[in-house]
């Protein structure tokens, strides 16, 4: 560039062939500059064209060759970049790919297995709900016990009729209210409420007694629709 | 390719699924009393196994953790069952469950209505050491009979207790052994 600039200066080169040969000489300079960005790239070294040191008289073959690699590389890399640099490896992440997802839909399919099959055998489909009570259960294992000489004829009548609800409630209450007298132990009811003789239901004529307490029995005093128990109705 | 994996794979998922409710629906129809079906009730840690002609019982009992009657023997206007079973639950409060049960037993047969057939030891129920009474009770010329099953857990005691009319007893007494053998108490 240099002793193109020289030359036109000296007038021994035209203004126009000047330009012409400073546009191709640009040109070239750009290509050698790409080609060593791209032996960069590779890890390769500066070809010996691309080299800053100005005062460097390269050998005419090497430059011929760096220069036709350089031409070569930028021709390859800018020019018509089209195939990638490596072949083989999209095929090798395909295939594996597939097996990996292979792998997971039967890892899935299994582990749904699994549990499908565990939950089928051991869900009971016969449960009932505890809600749906069709019946009435009256009778206890627990003593009835009485406090303060009082008898209850705890469900003597209450379940004889119809709205047994409503006296259950009142007898249970009663029943609990003296449970808890005893200290809710067989023992202590025993002990405690039974003091003034009216042991549970031995005084009522019913006989509430504490192991029965069903319906329909005694029911002799009429006593207990609710209040009686705490009254000590039974006679 | 990738397809066929899957449709694949679903459809030998449903055939196992099938399979499985198919062979859980023949093994539940054998277990039953009796050529019964039997029914199964969870409540506050106790699992029964019943008859399918039983039906759940509400209890006019506080300590009541889960009542079944034979709808067989359910009165039309009281509701009552007398073929029933009430599993029944108190606090031990330190007390051993030989002890509970003798003074239980003291005060009920300090009424003359109730009279003791049988205390002591039973099979063990739900693994674990049980005792076992029967007793009657006279409550105004209807005679009943009793068989409570006692059983220890968590300081607890639960007590299994089957009524029947005396009469009736001895025939109910086989749905009575099912359900005790097959109670769980977590």
């Amino acid at each position: 560039m240099k002793e193109l600039k020289a030359d036109h200066q000296a007038g021994k080169i035209s203004d126009e062939k000047y330009k012409e040969l400073s546009r191709q000489y640009m040109i070239k300079l750009k290509n050698i500059d790409a080609s060593s960005r791209i032996r960069a790239m590779q890890g390769r070294q500066f070809s010996s064209s691309s080299k800053p040191n100005r005062n460097y008289r390269p050998d005419r073959r090497a430059a011929e060759l760096s220069r036709k690699e350089d031409e070569r590389l930028v021709q390859k890399y800018i020019v018509n970049p089209k195939r990638p640099v490596n072949n083989n490896k999209p095929k090798a992440s395909k295939s594996n790919k597939g097996k990996y997802s292979i792998l997971v839909v039967l890892f899935l399919i299994i582990a749904f297995t699994a549990g499908i099959g565990f939950g089928m055998f051991n869900f009971d489909f016969q449960a009932v709900n505890i809600s749906d009570a069709s019946a009435v259960v009256t009778d206890s294992a627990f003593p009835v016990v009485i406090e303060n000489n009082t008898t209850s004829n705890v469900t003597s009548t209450s379940t004889s009729d119809s709205s047994s609800s409503d006296t259950s409630t009142a007898t249970t209450s009663d029943s609990s209210g003296s449970t808890t007298s005893s200290s809710d132990t067989g023992g202590s009811s025993s002990g405690g409420s039974d003091t003034g003789g009216s042991d549970s239901g031995g005084s009522s004529s019913g006989g509430s007694d504490s192991g029965g307490s069903d319906s329909g029995g005694s029911s002799s005093g009429g006593s207990d629709s609710g209040g009686s128990s705490s009254g000590g109705s039974t006679q | 390719m990738k397809k066929s994996y899957i449709v694949l794979g679903i459809i030998i998922i449903l055939l196992l699924v099938g399979a499985a409710v198919m062979f859980s629906n023949h093994e539940r129809s054998q277990n039953n009393t009796n050529q019964t079906d039997v029914q199964t009730v969870s409540q506050n840690g106790v699992v029964l196994k019943f008859p399918s002609d039983w039906v759940i019982a509400k209890a006019e009992t506080n300590d009541t953790v889960v009542a079944i009657a034979d709808s067989k023997s359910i009165d039309s206007s009281s509701k009552y069952g007398r073929v029933n079973v009430n599993v029944e639950k108190r606090d031990l409060n330190g007390e051993s469950l030989n002890t509970f049960v003798n003074q239980t037993y003291s005060s009920i047969l300090s009424n003359s209505s109730n009279q003791l057939v049988s205390l002591g030891n039973s099979t063990a129920v739900n693994g674990k050491e049980a005792y076992e009474a029967e007793y009657l009770s006279d409550i105004g010329n209807n005679t009943k009979e009793h068989r409570a099953v006692w059983v220890e857990s968590n300081n607890q005691v639960y007590v299994i207790l089957c009524t029947a009319p005396q009469g009736q007893f001895e025939s109910v007494n086989k749905y009575f052994n099912y359900i005790i053998s097959n109670i769980e108490i977590s």
